[in-house]
């Protein structure tokens, strides 16, 4: 049998190219710049707007910082309905008999969507504060970005956990990918900052993709010590192996109660 | 008579399916956390009186959200899974059986609004006092036809299209800034005012705001013109384009190549 093995580095590359392929089978690069990436850009200028407008010009940039930032996270959670997808074309079960385990093939299932979101969120960042009249402390803004793909694959992990919840309810995916984000952006300091709720809701909050990262990316751009930034940074990688551990046994689970049920072949 | 009977044939056609799907109401779920997201905007920045804004933004974009959401599965599910061939065969327009079916999902739409409101009085303890009840009713009517005409034609728009999704997920935050469903018009730059008069949300969210928050409402009557004379130029369009597009699958032979 270890000859048959295969080694994560391979399955990793097939995601990838399984990922460009998949994309590119989605977008143009028209249908890409002119549809997704503008739609994803209006919806932050739609809610750094409503920010301007219910308050003032450090709550719009405060908003356009948040709802920029999270546009990554949408997009990274995307894999719900990628794995959901996968699913639904049957290939569970063969993975369950191949010499490799279903894990990490369902978890790189959305990794073309988390790169996207990388890209959504760095060009919101970049070109959207000028255009609206709040523009960021450059350059020093720009130690900001790299955190850009710590949020995301913190909400991709999340999006996992929601999205193996999807494998065995393939009916309510859309709700679940709607009631993942929703309160992310309602509630972890996208467009007012976590304290203005509630303990329970801030005690959620903690444990939620976006928070930390969205805190770090703030302390950057108001100037915060090294230490005070790389705190929110470690919670926010910490948040996302949280996740990360809850959706491989989610996945793992699967399969198992599939086997014994004999309903591997089933979405419900 | 007949125009009637096939609205309502599209109505009960629709109610039965979202018995069975109520995925369709999607937005029934979300309206609440986006109201939670607007209501907290304005209560954290102390904007008491733009209050009403928060709330009616949920149901407005709820109502295109729908909109969006119906057109462009009716008729692309329709002939996908083989009843655009039927419905060739039959004397009735399909674009007010469509119509028929955007309202019946529209008409449920509306609790968005109902929830929005309660959302702001149970969670933020916000009261927002209807100053016009009866022109909120006319306001909301009138948001439903213009909402449902403008879909029919998105409908018929959408059905050839092999990027549906790609419209239908480009058109929604754009028209939300153009519609002033949050920030009014009067709010935004100049150059954006000629692009909102064509948008029939537009003129529902000034009648909507105004209803709840003006003392007097001005120019109501030129809201609801504008509107529903958008809705029915729309509709009418509609009609147009799916007569069009029927006559060419005939004779292409293509209706059910989906």
């Amino acid at each position: 049998m270890s000859a048959l093995r295969v080694s994560p580095v391979e399955v990793t590359r097939q995601s990838a190219i399984f990922a460009v392929e998949e994309m590119r089978a989605t977008h143009t690069w028209r249908t890409y710049l002119f549809g997704w990436l503008l739609r994803l850009i209006l919806q932050t200028t739609f809610f750094s707007l409503a920010a301007g407008y219910f308050g003032t010009r450090v709550t719009k940039q405060y908003a356009l910082v948040g709802n920029a930032i999270v546009l990554g996270c949408l997009e990274s959670m995307i894999v719900v309905l990628m794995m959901a997808g996968e699913r639904a074309t049957g290939t569970l079960p063969l993975l369950a008999t191949a010499p490799t385990s279903h894990v990490p093939i369902y978890l790189g299932r959305g990794l073309h969507w988390m790169a996207s979101g990388m890209l959504s969120s760095t060009v919101a960042l970049v070109v959207l504060p000028p255009l609206l009249g709040v523009p960021l402390p450059w350059p020093r803004a720009a130690v900001a970005l790299p955190l850009i793909p710590l949020v995301c694959v913190t909400s991709y992990c999340y999006g996992c956990v929601l999205g193996a919840v999807g494998l065995r309810h393939m009916g309510i995916i859309w709700l679940l990918l709607n009631l993942g984000y929703l309160p992310i952006m309602a509630f972890c300091g996208v467009n007012v900052p976590v304290s203005f709720w509630p303990w329970p809701l801030r005690a959620i909050a903690e444990i939620m993709p976006v928070t930390h990262g969205l805190m770090a990316v703030r302390a950057v751009l108001a100037g915060s010590s090294a230490p005070a930034v790389l705190g929110d940074v470690g919670l926010e990688a910490a948040v996302g192996i949280g996740w990360l551990c809850l959706a491989c046994f989610a996945l793992s689970r699967i399969v198992r109660r599939g086997i014994a049920a004999g309903t591997l072949e089933f979405g419900n | 008579m007949r125009p009637l009977a096939e609205v309502g044939a599209g109505i009960r056609l629709q109610s039965a399916l979202v018995a069975r799907t109520p995925a369709q109401l999607l937005v029934l779920v979300t309206a609440p956390l986006f109201s939670v997201i607007f209501l907290s905007l304005a209560v954290h920045g102390g904007a008491a009186s733009r209050v009403a804004s928060a709330m009616i933004a949920p149901g407005l974009m709820s109502m295109w959200l729908i909109s969006l959401d119906v057109a462009a599965s009716v008729l692309s599910e329709d002939r996908y899974g083989g009843r655009l061939e039927l419905f060739l065969s039959t004397p009735a327009s399909l674009s007010l059986v469509v119509l028929g079916r955007i309202l019946a999902v529209s008409v449920v739409g509306m609790l968005a609004f109902a929830e929005s409101w309660l959302v702001a009085r149970v969670a933020f303890g916000v009261t927002v006092p209807v100053h016009h009840p009866a022109m909120v009713v006319l306001a909301l009517a009138v948001t439903v036809l213009a909402s449902s005409f403008t879909a029919t034609l998105l409908a018929s728009a959408f059905v050839l299209s092999r990027s549906l999704h790609v419209y239908q997920n480009a058109m929604s935050y754009p028209i939300y800034i153009l519609g002033g469903v949050v920030v009014p018009l009067s709010a935004l730059p100049g150059w954006v005012d000629p692009l909102s008069k064509v948008v029939y949300l537009s003129w529902c969210a000034e009648l909507l705001r105004n209803s709840f928050t003006a003392t007097r409402v001005p120019e109501a009557g030129l809201d609801v013109a504008m509107a529903l004379g958008l809705g029915v130029l729309a509709l009418g369009i509609a009609v147009l384009l799916t007569r069009h597009i029927l006559d060419m699958l005939r004779r292409n032979a293509t209706a059910g190549l989906g």
